[in-house]
């Protein structure tokens, strides 16, 4: 077995056209999955490329270096559209795993129940992909395609995670139910980002994580949340708005009650968004 | 101070002797002890849950480089278990396996990886048999047995009828019943399991290190099963990472490691994954209680009925233990003239149950005080009121022929009713805010020991050497919870010296007296005694040397802070270090002994299972548990936890208070989120991601209280502490959800999921309702 740790995007194409490699970063999924197995093949780690860290402001919007890790995003300074990123950010996993792990690894991991993927759909985010072909952007909604499952290819690596621009008064806001406070696997979490105009939704995206193979936006939900306001949102949140879901009973929920779960969380999603778009303006 | 001795050191808040190892890391626990000449054991586990072994081929893996040697359960055809009527294990199976995971074969080898090479290399042809998960299953006409000896898969059944039960409920003003299921826990301790063995082939002796709670139990199976002569054979517990009743018996890795150790004719090390010791197991198992109450309009119990259904896994175990104690603990915390019990410990296809803390009880509490606080609101009265209309008076006996002989349960409820201000909050809360509470207790060890030999029931040995320094003997095995600690309180106390002489020794079959172990409380409340008699022992020594150096009568000698005085005078005195050495100069290095032996007035009614339940002294606690549940999510937060415990007296208050926080997190962990898995007989959950344990982060402010009702025959008035808290937080907790939103649960763990699950069946009943 080899560890390889190119510092330069060139020497990890490199490596990584070398045959039977993972790749690695935080390996806050990778090592649990492995269990008590050896491991197979050799490792690269992508966590000392040169250009891989940080969050960076351009112009056309925001870059999130693929070894950003997530306590990284909790102590960014970043506008009121990403308090729903960072929320997710401080409840994934512990704080040792926030130390370690990163934003990239949790959406190429595509767990169902990967915390980050739900706000990172409500920013519309976007994945940087690179090989030695060159550099692609394919959406994070295309991006993910079933369980644990990408379109990311042979000889590709995630490069960054790329964020457009928000409008000035956009809000957001992240909820995750386990069934412990810490250190748990969510049952159900809802991510929302508002964007207000005299306080009502001009724009809204809706996104609910561990309710189907791959966390889904809530088209119908987002489209009757326009021109609603404070006092008259929650009556809008109706059970049919859930259609893009497939909640199954599992060990930490039956699907009925994830269904009822996602109905209140959205609830209160929406509101946390809300006040806090109410607290920026006060 | 309430006791007759002056309370230097008995009393204080004394952290513990042995924690400056473990928080700085120094402590060596059996894991670390490896060294360069060890060899790697391993376990091979059965694929199936129920199955014929047809056969198990080693050939290969012997064959292969670096593997020193195989054990299979032809190695070993002596049964162990640690109920002697009840050994119905083999270290390996031989000619079945009774659950997945089941040990089938083991190796030894240079390495880690070699060893996993080998297992992968033993070939197990295994015909599979019908499997049983449920105890309905396993009782069912066509069940397939697990144990050809027990028909219906049934363990133990026990039928107990005390008093007058039919008369009871026709005298009642009220009678309800109800079915609570409670889900299976693990004790899910910190430290893995692990085991070391050492077998020294010139002179046939075996030294094993391991993680054990009971030596003794362990050192007597090792003999039994490798067939050594007992005083071939050296046990040592090294620093232990918690119990919780999980390494009370001998577990079947202890067994294999020696196997092995003898066949290479070295030294062996055993480390079990935390997987491995999820399914080395012994936890509380999975339990239906029916119960049935009767009380008067005044809230007085006339009459309790209650059934229990365990579904005890593969083997006997304590099983027999764990299904008389959920009966026989129906007593001795109330007044309960008429009480029926009818138990069943039913083997299935899982790993096996054994005892977990607070034993065989909580299960049955919980169901007992849920039920108790809806009577009581269904008859208008207050839960602390129908409670105190059923208190008993020590001392007592109950209608099981227990002694009840102190008895601090209604200064606890005095503590936490005042403390909680339940008379102010209850019914003024916030929306999904409530107040709940609950009683418990537990005994201070079992009267009769499992291994009935007649001796003591515990010994200590001091001595007293040219040092000045006191040493004290012990084979208690502190598992955490301080016994060594109550150890050098003790002889510190009686002796009128500083902590800093005394040394603890413990844990070395060649050095320490036997002790039965740590397990049902017994430690602070046997081994406790037996140090106070053994430095008392030392003590006159001191002061007959004393005396005839001061020329003084020896009864009015006494010693304080280090110094020898004639009472009441102030010239007379001489230290410490100048008294030992007079004493010694009389008859060389002192050695004394302290014992304890159990009454027979404590040790249980003369009825089939009797001893079980049978203690010196029960501990008391009450506790007030206050809440907000989420009724959209299902999630329950517990803000804060009243609890007050009778130790008799805290010794050592520090751990007192630590053990009645410890027990309320275990009993909120089994309250709110914690349940074992399986699916087709797979552990699924045997990992702390799945296996919920509350963090920090769920731990609420505990209010921890100290009743002290000084027992006659505690050590300084002392009872047990560390479990009598435990049965009473999942139903006090309960109660508290009734409180805040309405809604009895009858189930255990109250996960988010089964909370919302019952709420929206309420709500669906509710509409049902309207609509007709």
């Amino acid at each position: 077995m080899q560890y390889v740790t190119p510092k330069t995007l060139n020497d990890a194409l490199k490596a990584l056209g070398t045959g039977d490699i993972s790749v690695v970063a935080g390996g806050t999924d990778w090592f649990p999955l492995l269990g008590e197995r050896p491991v197979k093949g050799s490792l690269l780690d992508v966590t000392g490329i040169a250009g891989f860290h940080g969050i960076e402001k351009g112009d056309q919007g925001w870059r999130i270096g693929a070894a950003t890790t997530w306590a990284d995003i909790s102590a960014a300074k970043m506008p009121a559209c990403f308090d729903g990123l960072r929320a997710a950010a401080r409840e994934i996993g512990s704080v040792q795993i926030q130390n370690a792990g990163t934003v990239a690894g949790n959406i190429c991991n595509a767990s169902p129940a990967a915390d980050g993927v739900v706000p990172l759909l409500t920013l519309g985010a976007s994945v940087e992909l690179v090989s030695k072909a060159g550099v692609r952007v394919v959406a994070l909604s295309d991006f993910i395609t079933g369980v644990r499952k990408t379109v990311l290819k042979p000889g590709e690596l995630v490069s960054a995670i790329l964020i457009p621009d928000m409008a000035r008064e956009t809000y957001s806001s992240f909820i995750k139910v386990g069934s412990r406070r810490y250190l748990v696997i969510s049952i159900a979490m809802v991510g929302v980002a508002l964007t207000l105009g005299r306080g009502q939704i001009v724009d809204a995206r809706v996104a609910v994580g561990a309710c189907s193979p791959v966390a889904q936006r809530l088209g119908e939900l987002e489209k009757a949340l326009l021109g609603r306001n404070l006092a008259d949102y929650s009556a809008v949140v109706k059970v049919g708005h859930l259609a893009p879901l497939s909640p199954v009973s599992d060990l930490r929920g039956s699907a009925e009650f994830r269904g009822e779960l996602v109905l209140e969380l959205c609830k209160r999603a929406i509101g946390m968004a809300f006040s806090s778009g109410g607290q920026d303006n006060g | 101070m309430k006791n007759n001795l002056k309370g230097h050191a008995a009393g204080q808040p004394m952290p513990l002797v042995d924690g400056i190892e473990k928080v700085t890391g120094r402590a060596e626990f059996t894991a670390d002890l490896e060294t360069g000449d060890c060899l790697v054991g391993r376990i091979l586990r059965s694929p199936v849950s129920h199955g014929r072994i047809i056969r198990v081929d080693t050939s290969k893996a012997e064959a292969l480089d670096g593997v020193l040697a195989v054990v299979t359960g032809d190695d070993c055809a002596f049964t162990y278990g640690v109920i002697p009527i009840a050994m119905n294990e083999y270290p390996m199976a031989r000619d079945k396996v009774r659950y997945r995971g089941e040990a089938v074969a083991a190796v030894a080898a240079v390495d880690a990886k070699t060893a996993e090479r080998a297992l992968e290399l033993i070939e197990l042809e295994i015909e599979e048999l019908p499997a049983s998960y449920t105890p309905a299953k396993s009782r069912a006409d066509n069940a397939e047995l697990l144990h050809d000896d027990k028909p219906g898969n049934i363990e133990r059944e026990v039928h107990h009828k005390f008093g007058d039960p039919d008369a009871g409920f026709a005298a009642a003003d009220l009678v309800r019943e109800e079915t609570f299921t409670c889900a299976e826990v693990n004790h899910a301790q910190m430290e893995p399991h692990a085991a070391m063995a050492e077998y020294d082939p010139e002179r046939e002796h075996l030294t094993l290190h391991s993680v054990t709670q009971v030596p003794f139990y362990v050192h007597l199976t090792l003999a039994r099963c490798l067939e050594i002569d007992t005083s071939r054979i050296r046990v040592i517990k090294p620093f232990v990472g918690g119990g919780f009743g999980s390494r009370t018996e001998t577990l079947n890795f202890e067994i294999i490691v020696a196997l092995l150790a003898r066949k290479v004719g070295g030294k062996v090390m055993m480390r079990l994954s935390r997987e491995e010791t999820f399914i080395t197991h012994r936890g509380r198992p999975d339990t239906e209680v029916t119960i049935k109450i009767g009380l008067t309009s005044q809230g007085r119990i006339t009459a309790v009925d209650c059934q229990a259904v365990m579904s005890g896994g593969a083997y006997a175990g304590y099983g027999l233990v764990t299904i008389l104690y959920a009966g026989a603990l129906l007593h001795g915390l109330y007044d309960t003239p008429a009480v029926k019990y009818d138990g069943y410990r039913i083997y299935t296809n899982h790993p096996p149950c054994g005892a977990m803390r607070g034993h065989g009880t909580v299960d049955v509490r919980h169901s007992f005080e849920c039920l108790l606080d809806r009577m009581a609101r269904e008859l208008g009265l207050d839960p602390f009121a129908v409670r105190r209309a059923n208190t008993l008076t020590a001392p007592t006996r109950t209608a099981n022929d227990l002694l009840v002989n102190s008895y601090g349960l209604n200064e606890c409820m005095d503590k936490v009713e005042a403390a909680s201000g339940w008379h102010e909050r209850l019914g003024k809360m916030a929306p999904g805010r409530g107040l709940g509470m609950a009683c418990s207790h537990y005994v201070s060890g079992a009267a009769k020991p499992v291994h009935w030999t007649g001796e003591p029931h515990a010994v200590v040995s001091m001595k007293l050497d040219f040092d000045g320094g006191v040493t004290a003997f012990t084979g208690a095995s502190d598992i955490g919870q301080g016994s060594t600690t109550i150890v050098a309180m003790a002889a510190a106390e009686v002796l009128g010296i500083d902590m800093g002489r005394v040394r603890v020794v413990t844990n070395d079959s060649a050095v320490t007296p036997k002790d039965n172990g740590s397990y049902s409380s017994r430690v602070t409340f046997m081994v406790g005694n037996a140090a106070i008699e053994a430095a008392k022992e030392l003590r006159q020594k001191l002061v007959d040397a004393a005396a005839e150096k001061l020329d003084a009568n020896p009864d009015d000698i006494d010693c304080v802070g280090e110094t020898f005085f004639v009472q009441g005078s102030s010239q007379s005195e001489l230290p410490f270090q100048d008294v030992a050495i007079l004493a010694l100069a009389k008859e060389g290095t002192i050695n004394v002994k302290g014992t304890f032996t159990c009454p027979p007035e404590a040790q249980g009614g003369k009825h089939r299972g009797g001893a079980v339940g049978s203690t010196m002294g029960f501990s008391y606690a009450a506790q007030v548990v206050e809440v907000s549940v989420d009724i959209d999510t299902g999630l329950i937060t517990v803000e804060k936890v009243w609890v007050a415990l009778d130790c008799g007296f805290a010794i050592n208050p520090l751990a007192v208070e630590g053990q009645i926080e410890g027990s309320v997190w275990m009993g909120m962990g089994q309250a709110l989120s914690e349940e074992t898995h399986y699916i087709s007989g797979l552990s699924v959950h045997a990992n702390f991601l799945d296996y919920r344990v509350p963090t920090i982060v769920e731990s609420p402010d505990i209010e921890a209280h100290i009743v002290e009702s000084i027992d006659p025959l505690g050590p300084f008035g002392a009872k047990e502490a560390g479990e009598g808290a435990l049965s009473g937080f999942p139903p006090a907790l309960a109660n508290a959800v009734a409180n805040a939103i309405g809604l009895d649960p009858n189930f255990l763990p109250l996960t988010p999921g089964r909370i919302s699950d019952a709420l929206i069946k309420a709500r669906r009943a509710a509409r049902k309702k309207e609509a007709s």
